[in-house]
């Protein structure tokens, strides 16, 4: 009897054990779903959605599915905050995909770094590799690399008055810096530079103390939706300028909003769906189908993090962050849906070539690769 | 010369943008004179307008510029004569300061509802003029800008008629007046109150229709609320042409202090100024000194 109710027992427990094993491995993720910058965490999600069904139609990774937690950090950093402290206590995440606000990394920076968590980070201030944190990599274009490729191709061009428009927040501001320093590189300083707010809709003040700098280029470093209004704005009072944006101009949707007037202008970007290669329209044709949209920059960039990070746990055997760490930071040349080779240095940058783009008939057309070297 | 086309540039964008925030601020005074009470979902009011025509009536179901107008205007006297039912009707009886956190919390209800039913994505449109303007000597004005102008100007007139010549506009300014009286009077105060919510989110729809084109629709248009709201008390509260000259100065100010003194901090400049007015001179510029009890 008592052999019985020991066989029972251990049948139990190893049902139970099972139950265990297949419970999901959770990969966490932010962005802004609400606030002003919800289309990004939007783009992010659908990303995310696609990972999710890839990784675990591929098995899983150590025998269990895996689950991503998308939360919303509202694009701030008290709502990335919230949103990183609910991921890593309550939803015990093997890492944080995101945010994509370099503003919102650098204020979970201090969370990640005490509790020893992966994040793979979107935003693209310098400062968030610059900071030290062995937890962080980013998988997405920094703003050095940006700076100065925008500026190599400017001057390749014989343009040598440069005006600066730049957002407040950390990107812009870090952008603003990353210009100067590449301007200056060339022994050249800007004629002018200004800046506004996110959320700002009216730039004529901006942009006319521009015109009255009489500039040949001018460069603007901000995101979706001021750039369309950027855009038509400067087709306006400045249409004699040749314009360079930021990566936003070349979303699909930045270019609907600008209805036109981001014609001709050019930018760096991490990716264009209308890159040939056949592993991005695969991605493209996905996408439309599912979301009657091409994928934009973050989908691409929040999919093949999720597609690396669940690699790298299969590669450590284990959901021990610091092993999973360990073997993400060894991932060489991973190409990505986004046409770029992601080969992972020891600031943990994984990005060291991006593309520079003309808008030309209302599609963000490839004019070349650049590489770091 | 370049330097007159510049400061030229700067009055027509300080313009156009300040007979919206005028628009806005309009829409504020009606139901401030009819209830006593700011309506703080009116920025809310705007964008919900401004989804209408754009998300749905042009884009989605894709109707001419006139018809998606009207037709906006008719949902969004609708909406207040509903909304006025739920927020202000079960109050009406609460001091002001409940029935001003009830609009509070209408605005938070209609930017989340806005995100679910439309979306994250701002709805563009190009309305009747897309990005086309006039250029004169160096100073180029959207053509989007005039149309505005020109809007607002019609609307004050028909305003002024409509309160100063018929029956229903001297039995709503009664009301305003004193609702008792009114009521003593025959007056339908509550009926007279519905329209008044009606016409001040009709305002509000055509103020998002207007702006659509030039801005976008997305929540951040709800913002253009707390500057309709410091040109209401620059202009002086309850004053229909103190409202447009509010507006007007607000955006004079905001695009001036934004070129010569910060791009950055123009709106706390603004802010500012708003501040200066409730200490200094509460009843704003042309307001008369009543004693307003918030």
């Amino acid at each position: 009897m008592r052999r019985i109710v020991g066989l029972v027992l251990a049948v139990a427990l190893m049902a139970t054990c099972s139950v265990y094993a297949a419970d999901p491995v959770y990969i966490g993720a932010m962005g802004a779903i609400t606030g002003g910058s919800a289309i990004s965490g939007e783009q992010a999600s659908q990303g995310l959605i696609l990972a999710e069904e890839d990784i675990n139609a591929a098995g899983g990774v150590l025998g269990r599915p895996v689950k991503i937690i998308m939360e919303d950090s509202r694009g701030l950093p008290t709502g990335g905050v919230t949103a990183a402290r609910k991921l890593i206590f309550q939803d015990n995440v093997v890492g944080i995909i995101g945010c994509h606000q370099s503003t919102v990394v650098m204020a979970i920076e201090p969370l990640i770094r005490q509790e020893g968590v992966i994040c793979m980070a979107k935003g693209s201030a310098d400062m968030i590799t610059a900071a030290g944190n062995p937890w962080i990599v980013r998988v997405r274009e920094y703003d050095t690399l940006a700076a100065s490729a925008k500026v190599r191709h400017a001057l390749d061009k014989g343009y040598t008055r440069f005006a600066i428009f730049h957002n407040t927040d950390q990107f812009g501001e870090g952008g603003r810096q990353n210009l100067i320093d590449a301007l200056a590189r060339h022994g050249l300083e800007p004629v002018a530079v200004e800046a506004h707010n996110t959320g700002d809709k009216d730039f004529t003040a901006q942009l006319l103390n521009i015109r009255r700098a009489d500039p040949e280029v001018l460069i603007v470093w901000t995101h979706g939706d001021e750039h369309a209004l950027i855009c038509r704005q400067v087709a306006q009072l400045l249409p004699d300028v040749q314009y360079y944006g930021s990566m936003a101009i070349t979303q699909w949707s930045s270019i609907q909003m600008a209805e036109g007037t981001s014609e001709g202008a050019y930018t760096t970007s991490p990716y264009s769906y209308l890159n040939p290669d056949p592993d991005v329209q695969a991605f493209v044709k996905r996408h439309q189908e599912r979301f009657g949209r091409p994928p934009e920059t973050f989908t691409v960039l929040y999919y093949d993090s999720a597609m690396m990070l669940a690699e790298a746990i299969r590669r450590a055997g284990t959901t021990d962050r610091a092993k999973v760490l360990e073997e993400l930071k060894k991932i060489k040349g991973w190409k990505g849906v986004s046409g770029i080779e992601y080969s992972f240095d020891e600031r943990g940058e994984a990005f060291n070539e991006l593309f520079i783009c003309r808008i030309e008939n209302q599609q963000p057309v490839i004019i070349e690769k650049v590489s770091v070297n | 010369m370049a330097e007159l086309a510049i400061v030229l540039q700067q009055i027509v964008a300080g313009l156009a943008l300040g007979s919206i925030y005028g628009l806005v601020a309009l829409g504020y005074n009606f139901i401030f004179n009819a209830v006593g009470i700011v309506n703080l979902a009116q920025g809310d009011f705007v964008m919900l307008g401004g989804y209408i025509y754009g998300g749905t009536l042009t884009l989605l179901l894709g109707l001419p510029f006139l018809p998606a107008l009207l037709l906006t205007a008719i949902a969004m006297a609708i909406f207040g004569i509903v909304s006025q039912r739920i927020v202000y009707y079960p109050l009406r009886d609460a001091h002001p300061r409940m029935v001003m956190l009830s609009t509070i919390a209408l605005g938070i209800f209609l930017k989340n509802i806005s995100l679910i039913a439309w979306g994250t994505y701002p709805v563009s449109v190009s309305g009747l003029f897309g990005q086309r303007g006039l250029r004169i000597a160096g100073v180029s004005i959207l053509y989007q800008y005039i149309f505005i102008l020109v809007c607002v100007i019609i609307l004050l007139a028909i305003q002024q008629y409509f309160f100063k010549k018929t029956t229903l506009g001297k039995s709503m300014r009664a009301v305003a007046q004193d609702r008792l009286a009114a009521m003593l009077m025959g007056i339908d105060a509550y009926k007279m109150i519905a329209i008044t919510f009606a016409y001040s989110s009709t305002l509000a729809a055509i103020g998002g229709v207007l702006l659509a084109p030039v801005f976008m629709v997305s929540q951040v248009l709800a913002n253009v609320g707390l500057k309709g709201f410091a040109a209401c008390v620059i202009g002086g509260w309850g004053d229909i042409t103190g409202a447009v000259i509010g507006g007007l100065v607000v955006g004079l100010v905001e695009v001036f202090s934004a070129s010569y003194i910060s791009s950055v901090y123009k709106d706390a400049i603004v802010f500012a100024i708003l501040i200066g007015f409730l200490i200094f001179r509460p009843q704003g510029i042309l307001g008369r000194a009543t004693e307003v009890s918030l």
